[in-house]
């Protein structure tokens, strides 16, 4: 009994870990896609919504480590589909793939965490 | 050396600016020897402030597109594209030069280019220049573009949206509008860099 316990809890453990890997994985693949494809130029480097294009813009870009800014949800989801399909003054970034769209929200998931747990709002 | 017709001339630029099929478009006579009509060498000013031509990079395939920094759509989807027939192509890609002449020399200096390249991790050359030096490689290359009023202490620049590929001997090969897919470029990318310099 204790033995199928303590399987099942390594069994917990491991896959925990694997999630979290695979997460993690995915975060940096997609702050590299986020550099590749020049997010940053309007988003800012850390996306903050300060890249070098945003003071020229009508409409600024938002921060998106705030999830207070989001239109269109700001689950890793419902941002994969804004990048795809556009939301707002931001066009669509259909070259961008679906595998893509979910790493780079991965990522800004992301920076809404470490937000969070540095005490920012919310 | 055959010139090309006056028509199709007019009827390349105009494609050129409406930017609509969804079909590559190969220059006509692109391949033939010497075409000075469409495209050809020019000299800029790069992002470091440096004096740039097309000749410096002889040798190398080169993509070359017309945009500004503070561009809303057209030019960050243009990158993206780039990025995405870049990385179909692989290692060879290294030896690609993505050009990016702004239409926008009013506010685009180099310092400006510079900060704004700082964003894509995609090795990128900014080029700026005076106002009749940018006009004259926009008409060179058939490109148009035009400054639109917003209200606002901002502006839009309305420019062709293609994108220009130019082989090793300096040659304008074909170009692509705005919707054409990555892979496309990326399979006449590759054409371009099998070929030996």
């Amino acid at each position: 009994m204790i033995r199928r316990a303590s399987a099942s809890l390594l069994l917990v453990l491991v896959s925990a870990a694997g999630a979290a890997a695979c997460g993690d994985r995915a975060e940096e693949r997609g702050r590299q896609l986020y550099a590749l494809h020049g997010c940053a130029a309007c988003h800012g480097v850390d996306g903050r919504g300060d890249g070098p294009s945003a003071k020229r813009l009508d409409v600024p870009p938002p921060n998106l480590s705030d999830v207070r800014t989001y239109k269109q949800g700001s689950a890793a989801a419902d941002i994969a589909v804004s990048i795809r399909k556009g939301v707002g003054a931001m066009p669509a970034f259909r070259d961008i793939t679906d595998d893509e769209a979910g790493d780079i929200s991965a990522w800004i998931v992301s920076l809404q965490r470490e937000r969070r747990s540095a005490g920012g709002q919310p | 050396m055959r010139r090309p017709p006056f028509l199709l001339a007019c009827a390349m630029s105009a494609a050129l600016a409406l930017a609509a099929c969804a079909q590559p478009e190969q220059a006509p006579g692109a391949r033939d020897e010497a075409r000075p009509e469409f495209g050809g060498d020019f000299t800029l000013t790069n992002q470091d402030n440096q004096r740039f031509s097309l000749q410096d990079v002889r040798g190398r395939p080169v993509l070359m597109f017309f945009g500004y920094t503070s561009c809303p759509d057209m030019c960050p989807l243009t990158m993206s594209r780039i990025t995405g027939a870049l990385s179909r192509v692989g290692r060879p890609a290294s030896e690609v030069v993505t050009l990016f002449v702004s239409v926008d020399p009013k506010r685009d200096s180099p310092a400006v280019l510079k900060d704004y390249m700082r964003s894509f991790s995609t090795p990128l050359v900014g080029l700026t220049g005076t106002e009749d030096e940018v006009a004259r490689v926009a008409s060179a290359y058939h490109a148009s573009y035009e400054i639109v009023q917003t209200g606002t202490p901002n502006y839009l620049v309305n420019h062709t949206s293609a994108i220009f590929l130019i082989d090793r001997q300096g040659r304008l090969r074909q170009y692509f509008k705005f919707d054409e897919k990555p892979d496309a470029l990326a399979a006449a990318l590759k054409t371009v860099l099998d070929e030996k310099g």
